[in-house]
């Protein structure tokens, strides 16, 4: 087979069955891989509303097409599987575990079922088995890749792990992979957890074969040439590059910046943590995921104490946003820090420091106190910040209570905390989006919660006004004008990003000067020998987008789900460069009509229309909807 | 002109696009292990180091070869294997101490880096600047500049009144 592998990699743990299956023409086809196939398996093989933790819940692992290749930063994969949030597990990764696999022959791993005691699985080829991992668990992610390495003796395997967080059941833990790579959000890592699962080491001694090598030549070459500018501003060439370097100003000047758990959207200490201080200080080089034209993940060495000699890799914005702004913590070790602890941890970032902040704004309110924690939980207490990350990814005190994420928490604390829950699909919100508009939208609507990696409306952050005309965006962020169709091409653009597994940061998700679909057919047929459209990839996007939303409604999802929380409509930004801004409740529900209208879903309820999933060919999804009561509603 | 494939090491990002490069010019497939350029890490301590033939002047690749199967482009510089007249006997892969000849694993010979006949794709296609491939008479300029800029601020500070 050219581009995909060909293999689905069944592993029944209870059963201790390991099988290799051919990769079904159907799922290719209609769903093309990564993101969307992963999808699909899951909406077909679980039942609605089974326990995340339950055996029978599916832990899915799938690369694209295009993993593996040098078309664009190719090393990605995503970790799909029922959130222990409630609703839609799915985090996508970098690195060099995703090509590890390809190179294995495997396009998808599907995992279910609970080991008897802790295993990990070993790849090699058509070796495949699973061995015991009980010398490993309790281990940090870093030190069981380490481990893994030595006790395989070779030091070219990649590894997808998890740390205390996941093996703890943190409901917001992660998988993880190298120093610093995450399949973000949701806690799939926790899934990982239930089914003792420790790892999984890969070795690939296959390549990738290219239907048409010339013509896929030319199109990587061109796809290459479009992103190489961009070295000197985002990667390896860049004096300040990565999320951090190029990111962190322009979400504070947008008043989008996570603060004090979203009472504000602009971090009146930020030039403390100015991204020119880590780089020059401490920054020794750029890396990079596998055949990324950029590279931009900054390694560091730091050199001052408390934590001379320590080292680490990222951290991303938002790690700043996390443990920096979010808890009002200005320090720029305490932050390096809490990202290092939370990559060893296998602990997310984002949910985790807006937990924090969380538990931070209950005891601002009065709400829980000293006792309650075992220490003072002010804002901007870089020591509490680095305590709750280490309590909540080893269930500790009252870091087993935030482990819960903040719904479940605020319910076991009770005395009004429920107040304070400030989420969206039981994930905690990302940013406050008081002042722009389009991602207010975008968050609220995400398929797995608040996020800023699906329907992102960067054309009100990043874009030339003349590129958001031709593409009919409406960049003015205090707009409620003609937003809802934009979501929807951001959304099939990122999931078109995340079936091929190619960085959606080096597509027209981010810029319109990037991979567009038509590049991306051009990449996929001809690495596959099947012929496909730039209509075709954007209608396949929307398909896989429908499937995720079919999911979510089949798990209790409706419009109520769909809202920002209370404090975006009720409490009116209070400083920075969009003081008093606050989203208009009406022009919001407006607004959400328009995005329901236009996806075809019921306006009433936002569940996927009959006829528009019959329309994209998801007869079977519409049929297993009805089943399920609820085209009665 | 004679030229040479500078590596500097602590550039290189790891993200090993020299490898797909490498393995998709020569195999038309995209596979690592058969690329003639590996990154070697030290994943703990941010270190990558490209690892490739040497083109060395006195190689003990041609020295040990009982077939005459590696001979030197003149050109290029680069030494080249003979795929036809290599027997695959492996005794290349065990004398080079780079571990620079490496065996492909479908035909059972030797592979090693060939310069691309003059012109590399790992370096092409490098996004970090740590591959280059220059005049043999400049390679270790960039290098002494590198260097030198230490001396050059030691001496600003010393002349600036």
């Amino acid at each position: 087979m050219y581009g995909w592998a060909g293999n689905i990699l069944r592993v029944n743990l209870s059963e201790e069955k390991i099988e290799k299956q051919p990769l079904p023409e159907e799922l290719r086809t209609k769903f093309i891989g990564g993101r969307g196939i992963n999808v699909k398996i899951l909406f077909d093989e679980i039942k609605a509303g089974i326990d995340p933790f339950d055996p029978e819940n599916r832990l899915i692992f799938g690369t694209g097409v295009l993993t593996g290749t040098f078309a664009a930063g190719a090393g990605r994969f995503n970790v799909t599987a029922k959130s222990p949030l409630g609703y839609l597990g799915d985090g996508n990764c970098g690195g060099h575990w995703a090509p590890e696999l390809k190179f294995a022959g495997y396009d998808h791993i599907v995992i279910w079922g609970k080991a008897k005691k802790p295993v990990y699985l070993w790849i090699s080829d058509d070796e495949v088995e699973l061995r015991d991992a009980q010398h490993l668990w309790g281990t940090d992610t870093w030190v069981t890749q380490r481990m893994l390495r030595e006790e395989i003796e070779d030091e070219e395997i990649q590894v997808a792990c998890i740390g205390q967080a996941g093996e703890n059941l943190v409901r917001i833990a992660n998988v993880r992979t190298g120093l610093k790579h995450a399949a973000g959000r949701t806690g799939t890592g926790g899934v990982m957890g239930s089914k003792l699962l420790k790892a999984i080491a890969v070795s690939g001694n296959q390549g990738i074969k290219i239907a048409d090598p010339e013509r896929f030549m030319e199109a990587a070459k061109k796809a290459r040439a479009r992103l190489e500018d961009w070295q000197y501003i985002f990667g390896a060439k860049s004096p300040q590059g990565g999320t951090y370097g190029q990111l962190y100003y322009r979400h504070n000047n947008a008043s989008m910046q996570a603060v004090k758990h979203q009472q504000t959207g602009y971090f009146d200490k930020a030039d403390m943590l100015d991204p020119k201080i880590f780089f020059e200080k401490y920054v020794t080089k750029m890396q990079g995921c596998f055949a990324c034209p950029w590279c931009c993940t900054p390694f560091f060495r730091i050199t001052d104490e408390p934590y001379k000699g320590m080292v680490g890799s990222g951290p991303e914005y938002e790690h700043f946003a996390s443990f920096g702004s979010s808890p009002y913590v200005s320090d720029l070790l305490t932050v390096l820090k809490a990202s290092q602890l939370s990559d060893q941890y296998g602990f997310d970032c984002d949910s985790g420091g807006r937990i924090i902040a969380f538990a931070m704004e209950l005891y601002e309110k009065g709400i829980i106190s000293e006792k309650d924690v075992g220490f003072p939980l002010l804002w901007g207490d870089g020591k509490a910040v680095l305590k709750l990350i280490e309590m909540i990814a080893k269930r500790e005190g009252f870091g087993d209570i935030l482990a819960e994420g903040e719904v479940k928490a605020a319910k076991r604390i009770g005395r009004g905390a429920d107040k304070y829950v400030l989420t969206n699909k039981n994930m905690e919100q990302h940013e406050p989006v008081r002042a722009i508009v389009g991602h207010s939208l975008s968050q609220s609507t995400s398929s797995r919660g608040p996020d800023h990696l699906r329907g992102a409306y960067h054309a009100e952050r990043d874009m030339d006004p003349m590129d958001a005309k031709k593409l009919n965006l409406n960049p003015d962020p205090l707009s409620y004008d003609n937003k809802a169709s934009g979501v929807i091409f951001y959304e099939s653009n990122a999931m078109i990003a995340d079936m091929l597994e190619t960085c959606k940061f080096q597509s027209t998700w981010l810029s319109i000067h990037f991979l567009d679909a038509e590049l991306w057919a051009e990449l996929f047929s001809s690495a596959t020998g099947v012929k496909t459209s730039a209509g075709e990839l954007l209608r396949a996007g929307e398909r896989g987008y429908n499937v995720e939303r079919a999911f979510i409604a089949r798990e209790g999802v409706r419009r109520k789900d769909d809202i920002p929380p209370w404090r975006e409509f009720e409490e009116p930004y209070p400083n920075g460069p969009h003081q008093g801004a606050v989203l208009d409740r009406k022009k919001y529900e407006a607004m959400l009509d328009e995005y329901y209208k236009l996806h075809g879903w019921d306006v009433k309820t936002g569940i996927p229309s009959k006829k528009k999933l019959e329309e994209l060919g998801l007869a079977d999804i519409a049929r297993n909807l009805e089943e399920n009561g609820l085209y009665k509603e | 002109m004679l030229k040479t494939l500078v590596i500097d090491a602590e550039k290189c990002a790891g993200c090993r696009t020299c490898e797909t490069i490498c393995s998709f010019y020569h195999e038309k497939e995209i596979n690592p292990k058969k690329s003639r350029i590996r990154i070697v890490k030290w994943e703990e301590a941010g270190l990558d180091v490209p690892m490739v033939c040497q083109q060395c002047e006195s190689p003990i690749c041609k020295t040990v070869c009982p077939e005459k199967a590696i001979l030197r482009n003149q050109e290029t510089g680069a030494m080249l294997i003979d795929t036809n007249v290599c027997i695959g006997c492996k005794m290349c892969v065990m004398a080079c101490p780079f571990g620079a000849a490496s065996i492909n694993p479908d035909t059972k010979k030797t592979i090693k880096c060939d310069l691309c006949d003059g012109d590399p794709q790992c370096v092409k296609y490098c996004p970090s600047g740590a591959l280059d491939y220059v005049a043999t008479t400049k390679a270790t300029m960039a290098k002494k500049r590198k260097a030198a800029e230490r001396f050059g601020e030691l001496v600003k500070k010393l002349v600036t009144p």
